[in-house]
């Protein structure tokens, strides 16, 4: 019925998309990545804490890349979600953003890319993880 | 769906991800601009700052009631169009009075968002 005709919506859609989960609690900074993305042939989830990005990926793992701020409210920070995923999800490439946390060395073991913010191109930032489509 | 305004912007505000994404697409799809806020607190961040056509909001938000986005939304845009989703048919009536054309029932296709909007348009 009408709730399993949209998942198989989403799933038939998503087979032929490379998937990110771009997580920042301010609206129109994630907004204008997921836009960014989407325009490139990516489709996009969107969540506002850590804490909806970790039960979006204990029901639905299949994602390529995972984008996320450090500073954000809820029980864990983008810090946590990027260590659950390092160690949940390997094949998932996570690139943290901060415009206020610089990160450590240890905080560099667990994800791919760090972005320092305010990041004005997401697209030609992201090329070290997911290539130049121009290549 | 020809005659939907690529320009056409809706502002849709959903707790839950997977499903917020699912219909953000399928509207996407049919050619509106889709800003997703994931409660009210976004959705009003959204309206002051993007032009936004119409609201489709869940009634159950984590910050606040949907009918509450609502009001708050109508008194910063008086000209904004909503479309409030639920299951409960008692909240249908006050529904009926903020969206002017009643709740959905969830779960709802998309196709029945898009149609919502369409008679929203035509309004």
């Amino acid at each position: 019925m009408a709730a399993e005709e949209a998942f198989d919506y989403n799933l038939r859609e998503a087979a032929i998309e490379k998937r990110a989960l771009v997580v920042d609690d301010d609206i129109l900074i994630r907004g204008d990545i997921a836009d960014v993305l989407r325009e490139e042939n990516w489709e996009v989830i969107e969540a506002g804490t850590a804490d909806e990005a970790i039960e979006v990926l204990s029901r639905d793992n299949s994602f390529n890349l995972v984008i996320t701020d450090v500073h954000m409210p809820g029980m864990k920070n983008g810090l946590d979600l990027a260590r659950e995923v390092n160690e949940r999800h390997p094949g998932i490439k996570v690139a943290v953003m901060s415009g206020q946390h610089l990160p450590t060395a240890e905080d560099r073991a667990i994800f791919d890319l760090f972005l320092l913010k305010p990041v004005f191109n997401i697209a030609s930032a992201l090329t070290p993880l997911i290539g130049d489509k121009h290549e | 769906m020809s005659e939907i305004d690529l320009l056409e912007t809706i502002l849709l505000v959903e707790t839950d991800a997977l499903q917020r994404s699912v219909v953000a697409k399928y509207l996407r799809d049919c050619g509106y601009r889709v800003v997703e806020a994931t409660n009210a607190a976004e959705a009003m961040t959204a309206l002051v700052h993007q032009k936004v056509h119409v609201l489709v909001t869940d009634l159950s938000l984590r910050d606040e009631s949907g009918f509450q986005l609502s009001a708050k939304a109508k008194e910063v845009r008086p000209d904004l169009k909503v479309v409030v989703t639920h299951s409960a048919e008692r909240t249908a009536k006050i529904a009926g009075d903020l969206c002017e054309d009643g709740p959905l029932d969830q779960p709802y296709h998309p196709q029945h968002l898009v149609d919502r909007i369409q008679r929203l348009k035509r309004s």
